[in-house]
């Protein structure tokens, strides 16, 4: 029988995010329902210098050095205190899929969103160390990014819910 | 994950077609995970397959959604080709017989090598395929 008959199935980018979330070590992922409708809130997550320090309590700044179609190198300025400039490779895709990962998987920062009908979105954000000492961090990191995720309605400036 | 999902979309869907999402999660997570343990990387889809038909049973059964398909004595000839309904005739199974007929007309794979993967004796195998065929069969002339 042709493939094509046979049921598929695709995930979400939500689902594909809960994929990381679960299988890279000391991941940490906060989800949330936004009142705004995708486009809007795939728009602003896209301007990445704009967004990322606006509702990432801990980043400073973050300046696009290259970009060549979805593939960015970015550099992000974190605290708290001295401000530590760490490089990231960025694969940011407009059906709302954004993946940064600093060298040697140090850091993985995973941004994501899908529609929830017409006015709604579901967001998810996800934060890992994956070497050693992210174990040690994990409780802050959990509480970090679910401060983010808290965050990203009122930057917007709508309501939004726990997921 | 991408270059594999849309494979092992299929077969979950296929074997659990009404919670085919939380089983090509399930599938992908026990992939991601234990990826480092795989000696032969040539051997990735096959391996992935094993979790995917695995999961997708164990998502199924968990649901316990499936409506068992009464025990059907015509003679199989026909193929899986003359269904008019897949996903109909497919969610109507009980999920070891959609594994088996995944893996024999989706995967193609020889009826010992589906029953060495899922670790089932070959008669099982040929007589689930069976049922599986006319299920299909009784479909298309229903």
């Amino acid at each position: 029988m042709s493939v094509d008959r046979w049921p598929t199935v695709e995930l979400s980018n939500v689902r594909r995010m809960r994929v990381l979330g679960e299988a890279v070590p000391n991941a940490q992922m906060a989800e949330t329902i936004v009142d705004a409708p995708f486009e809007r809130v795939w728009t602003w997550f896209s301007d990445l210098e704009r967004s990322v320090p606006a509702f990432d309590g801990l980043v400073r700044r973050v300046h696009i050095r290259r970009r060549d179609g979805d593939h960015l190198e970015i550099t992000s300025w974190q605290g708290p205190g001295a401000s530590v400039p760490t490089p990231f490779h960025v694969l940011l895709e407009p059906n709302g899929w954004c993946l940064m990962t600093a060298p040697a998987r140090i850091y993985v920062v995973g941004m994501c969103a899908d529609p929830v009908g017409d006015d709604q979105t579901h967001v998810a954000v996800l934060e890992a160390m994956p070497r050693r000492l992210g174990r040690l961090l994990r409780p802050f990191v959990g509480h970090h990014v679910r401060g983010d995720v808290h965050r990203i309605g009122e930057v917007l400036g709508v309501d939004s819910r726990p997921a | 994950m991408r270059e594999l999902s849309p494979r092992l979309g299929r077969i979950c869907a296929s074997i659990s077609p009404q919670h085919a999402d939380d089983a090509l999660q399930e599938t992908l997570i026990a992939v991601l995970r234990n990826v480092g343990s795989l000696r032969a990387p040539a051997a990735l889809y096959g391996w992935s397959r094993r979790i995917a038909v695995h999961e997708s049973i164990r998502v199924a059964r968990r649901a316990g959604t499936a409506v068992p398909v009464a025990d059907i004595d015509t003679p199989s000839t026909t193929d899986v080709e003359s269904a008019s309904d897949v996903r109909a005739v497919l969610a109507a199974m009980p999920p070891e017989q959609r594994a088996i007929l995944v893996l024999r007309d989706l995967e193609g794979m020889t009826e010992e090598d589906a029953a060495s993967l899922l670790a089932t004796p070959i008669g099982t195998v040929k007589s689930r395929l069976h049922r599986a065929r006319s299920a299909f069969r009784k479909e298309w002339t229903a």
